[in-house]
């Protein structure tokens, strides 16, 4: 369109040079926003594209399982870098190493270097993370949808429940290392214990005897263990299972609540019955999406729970004679690997070579690729419920 | 019920001055619903209508800060304005219909068999069966639904959604139906539909319904109040209401000079 007729077409039309400048400039920040949205997505495929390539090799083979089952099999342990009698250099896993030397006694070789925690596998981290989330979800749904029942259902609006909000949303921005101090001083130094009495540690705040047993509750913490770190990740993310809670509450319509109390049903039944079933879905979406954020979290456990080498799995006791009930205490109360700690000790912690490229990049893709699987779950969960549920 | 029952109004309304904190939005009312009649309460919006009609099951404790200043409202012989009452059991005896029909996301059996439900005593699923096919009988709807109750109740169309929420609270056995305009969100054969039910039902029930449309209270109701900013300005019969208003401000209200 030339200036000439936007003039006469438009009486409003500014004069030519005017709209000149007016429109490059216009242009000019269209293509610098552009420009940058770009550079958001270059950096993100950057990342993603640079643990594709290093990580996915080390997950996939082109043989028959076509998955390195290795890797999600094994423990972590140590890599040990070889020189064959080829004069070849190689690399083997601790105990794949053995295993060979003790086969073929006669060989040669001579060990260049070894690399703690860049062998083996992961399955230590995998099910050490997953058995914290496990215990984290349990108890920051069941603490956080019953504070948003509370908040939501309950309450009524007051000077108080403002503040009790505004602690809610204060608590959300805290950062997470914050988090992991409060845990390791409260559940891992401070925490009632069961201990025999000759047993109570120095660091103990109060403890007594319980009378005619040879225990004693001795407020020392529990270490650094499973429930801990459970615990701690837990307060972590209970402002957003009670922030998305609350949300999917406030979405039920009013009307169902009215006629279930109408129908003469207690305010416990019109919860239980004509509230909670619908605002469920999108609590289990918002856990979902804790989930991905609970997985991911260093700082609130590497003083409470994780430990960067364990030689057995949780669920594997010291002691095969222990009761179940010693077995269940066991279980929760020891310290466990755990996947972000993993790759936080593999890259940072241990010195780096070529050699343990595969064990960095491939836990990384491992843990992408998880946490893409639970934001796609929630996702699609999503959608589904959104068709599906519209009143 | 007995006869002697009977001769008492079904619900009877004492000096009550009803307050949402500290606004006073019912003033001195007093007024008598007879049993098995249809009662109407009209007036211009926001005059109090609605509120009236929660304080007769104590919905509007629902309303924090909803309470009444002073006098009483009894129902069936009982005050009600106590804060101990037993809401539960005024409920499943006071039944309610909305505005806007809301029934369950459920099957159309489950939303009928609701109140049931959640009852104390556990009946058997015969019982249940047969509540829940009186009910829709009941309710002038179950030759439409009878072949899928198990369907969603949402796939009935807005005028059948309103006569599930009726067969709902009939279900429950009550002996008064409030009803808040149950045909403002419907078209005119369903309000028709509606209509012609309310004047079924009234052989057994007694029912009060808030209507914005005169046309509709002269059709449905045989007695009718007029409210007005929270004082009831005139009840009583609803030919004499429309034919020969004693209140100016009624004569106004139902010529349609206001609304
Ligand atoms: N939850 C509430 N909190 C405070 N005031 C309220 C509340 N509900 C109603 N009111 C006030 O009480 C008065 C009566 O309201 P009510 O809903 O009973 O009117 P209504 O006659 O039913 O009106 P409508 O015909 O519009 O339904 C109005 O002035 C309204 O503003
Ligand atoms: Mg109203």
């Amino acid at each position: 369109m030339s200036d000439q007729e936007d003039r006469t077409g438009n009486p409003f039309a500014a004069p030519s040079r005017h709209a000149d400048r007016r429109a490059s400039r216009e242009r000019l920040l269209a293509v610098l926003f552009r420009l940058l949205t770009y550079a958001i997505l270059a950096c993100a495929m950057g990342i993603f594209l640079g643990v594709v390539i290093r990580g996915a090799p080390v997950i996939f083979q082109a043989q028959a399982p076509f998955i390195n089952t290795d890797f999600f099999t094994q423990l972590p342990e140590t890599l040990v870098v070889y020189e064959d009698a080829q004069g070849e250099v190689r690399k083997l896993s601790a105990t794949r190493f053995e295993e060979m030397r003790s086969a073929n006694p006669d060989r040669q070789f001579s060990i260049v270097d070894s690399y703690s925690y860049s062998g083996g596998g992961i399955l230590g981290p995998l099910v050490g993370t997953a058995l914290l989330i496990a215990i984290c979800m349990v108890i920051s749904l069941s603490v956080g949808i019953a504070a948003a029942i509370y908040l939501n259902e309950y309450s009524s609006k007051g000077r108080f429940m403002a503040a009790v909000r505004l602690a809610i949303l204060n608590l959300a921005g805290v950062p997470s290392i914050v988090f992991g101090l409060f845990g390791l001083g409260l559940f891992c130094l401070a925490a009632p214990n069961l201990v025999p009495v000759d047993e109570i540690a120095d660091r103990s705040i109060f403890s007594f005897a319980i009378p005619f047993t040879s225990a004693a509750i001795s407020f020392e913490g529990w270490g650094a263990c499973m429930l801990a770190g459970g615990c701690t990740l837990a307060i972590m993310i209970l402002p957003v299972i009670i922030t998305a809670a609350e949300e999917s509450l406030r979405a039920v319509p009013h009307g169902f609540r009215e006629a279930s109390l109408a129908l003469g049903a207690t305010r416990w039944q019109t919860i239980r019955k004509s509230v909670l079933p619908y605002a469920f879905p999108g609590m289990l979406t918002a856990s979902i999406l804790g989930i991905t954020r609970v997985a991911g979290e260093t700082a609130p456990i590497m003083f409470t729970a994780a430990v960067a080498h364990k030689d057995k799995l949780p669920w594997i006791g010291d002691d095969p004679e222990a009761s179940w009930i010693g077995r269940l205490l066991e279980f929760f109360f020891q310290s466990v690997q755990a996947l972000p700690y993993h790759i936080y000790t593999v890259a940072a912690k241990i010195p780096q070579s070529d050699y343990n490229r595969d064990m960095q990049y491939g836990s990384v893709f491992v843990f992408m690729a998880l946490v893409f699987f639970f934001a796609a779950l929630s996702i699609w969960l999503r959608a589904r419920i959104r068709r599906k549920l519209h009143w | 019920m007995n006869n002697s029952d009977d001769q008492k109004p079904a619900i009877e309304v004492e000096d009550l001055h009803f307050a949402y904190g500290e606004k006073e939005v019912l003033r001195n009312i007093n007024l008598k619903i007879r049993h098995r009649e249809v009662t109407a309460f009209i007036g211009p919006s926001g005059c109090g209508k609605s509120t009236l009609l929660h304080a007769f099951n104590r919905l509007s404790d629902l309303v924090p800060g909803a309470r009444i200043k002073s006098g009483c409202v009894r129902v069936l012989g009982k005050d009600i304005s106590e804060p101990d009452v037993d809401t539960t059991q005024l409920r499943k005896k006071v039944g309610m219909v909305f505005q806007k029909y809301n029934p369950f996301p459920k099957s159309i059996y489950e939303n009928v068999a609701f109140g049931i439900r959640v009852d104390a005593n556990r009946r058997g699923r015969s019982e249940l069966d047969g509540i829940v096919e009186r009910s829709l009988r009941r309710a002038a709807l179950w030759d439409e639904v009878k072949d899928r109750l198990d369907t969603s109740a949402f796939g009935l169309s807005g005028g059948q959604q309103q006569r599930l929420c009726i067969a709902r609270a009939i279900a429950n056995g009550p002996k008064i139906l409030l009803m808040d305009e149950p045909c403002a969100a419907l078209d005119p054969l369903s309000t028709l539909r509606i209509e012609q039910l309310i004047t079924e039902l009234k052989v057994d029930y007694t029912i009060v319904i808030v209507t914005h449309n005169m046309n509709q209270a002269t059709r449905v109701s045989d007695r009718t109040a007029f409210l007005y900013m929270g004082d009831l300005v005139e009840y009583d019969e609803t030919m004499k209401i429309f034919q020969r208003p004693r209140e100016e401000r009624t004569r106004a209200y139902i010529s349609g000079l206001f609304s």
